[in-house]
């Protein structure tokens, strides 16, 4: 019944996404909001929920897995600009980690949500998996790091052209980055080498933020 | 046919990866990601041709964002502490995404 009626809403989403296409409309962030209300309107219990949708997230992981194969097919197409590449990737994803916490913490959050915070670049398949591992609940990172993923895809192509970035290789690094699939989508405007950029950042920063996030969590006191 | 096969692989390296994180815990690694790391090392080098596992792929990655959306929908059970902290949370979140952007932009277009 859960299951039924969440890919319904999910399918449902996507036909809005297709005939308004944007970072708005984006068709999780709607699912998730809509499925919300709807719990809470009829008072579902949100674990009766959870353990009838169970099998949809069992699915992520072969997903995560095939993201090996997009990393692959994506940094063919970056031939010779692998170097600027990764140094993008890892100052967006070291930045992210490092800071965003710090400034939730400026700003009077606790410890639990800056620790969720700090998973803001690492694309939500990577982080259901990942979390646990690093001590940071991933029910309370995914919802955040959709959040991310909309305002990166929404506001990032207007920030990068205030910062004067017209690179593809720069634009898709960055909105690959910090937002994740919903930035992929947005940067396929501007290009395959942008689309390449953003679709190989999107499986590595996962990968960067679990290298580096035990010691940087430690330091930061969140360990 | 091929599509079987595909699923299989990505399945294997999904088993594989799960095998190494638990073989080597000091790592950070979740299983999936290690199976990710292991399929992309796997294409590079030769040993498992595209072909065989991109249908496969395809297929698995069209649903990924309905797959975390239940995963998504547990932020119910943080409603309280969002609402209490939503200031902190939203601020934090659009500057630390603009800081990121051009962390990452900046690092993309520095030259030797």
């Amino acid at each position: 019944m859960a299951l039924v009626a969440t890919v319904l809403v999910y399918l449902l989403a996507t036909r809005l996404y297709r005939r308004w296409p944007g970072p708005l409309t984006n068709p999780v962030g709607l699912t998730v909001l809509a499925l919300i209300l709807l719990l809470k309107g009829v008072g579902y219990p949100l674990e009766r929920y959870q353990t009838e949708t169970w099998p949809l997230v069992a699915l992520l992981k072969p997903a995560v897995v095939a993201l090996g194969w997009v990393a692959w097919r994506e940094r063919a197409r970056l031939a010779g600009r692998l170097l600027p590449f990764g140094l993008g990737l890892f100052a967006g994803s070291a930045a992210s980690l490092v800071l965003t916490p710090l400034l939730a913490r400026a700003l009077g959050a606790g410890p639990e949500l800056q620790k969720a915070l700090a998973l803001k670049s690492v694309t939500s398949a990577v982080t259901v998996d990942l979390a646990p591992r690093l001590g940071v609940n991933a029910e309370l990172a995914v919802p955040l790091i959709i959040a991310a993923g909309i305002l990166g895809a929404a506001l990032g192509p207007w920030w990068l052209d205030r910062l004067g970035v017209r690179d593809p290789l720069a634009r898709g690094t960055a909105l690959g980055t910090a937002s994740h699939g919903i930035g992929t989508a947005r940067v396929a405007e501007e290009g395959a080498l942008a689309l390449a950029a953003a679709g190989l950042a999107m499986a590595a920063a996962g990968l960067v933020t679990a290298l580096l996030a035990p010691p940087v969590l430690r330091l930061l006191g969140l360990g | 046919m091929n599509l079987a096969l595909g699923l299989t692989l990505l399945l294997g390296f999904y088993g594989l990866g799960e095998g190494l994180a638990r073989l080597l815990p000091g790592l950070p690694l979740s299983g999936s990601l290690w199976g990710m790391v292991l399929l992309y090392l796997a294409l590079a080098s030769g040993l498992v041709r595209e072909e065989l596992v991109a249908g496969a792929a395809r297929l698995v990655l069209r649903g990924l964002g309905l797959y975390f959306v239940p995963v998504g929908v547990g932020a119910l059970a943080f409603e309280a502490l969002l609402r209490e902290q939503a200031l902190a949370v939203g601020a934090a979140l659009l500057l630390g995404t603009l800081i990121t952007l051009a962390a990452a932009a900046g690092g993309a277009r520095w030259r030797s």
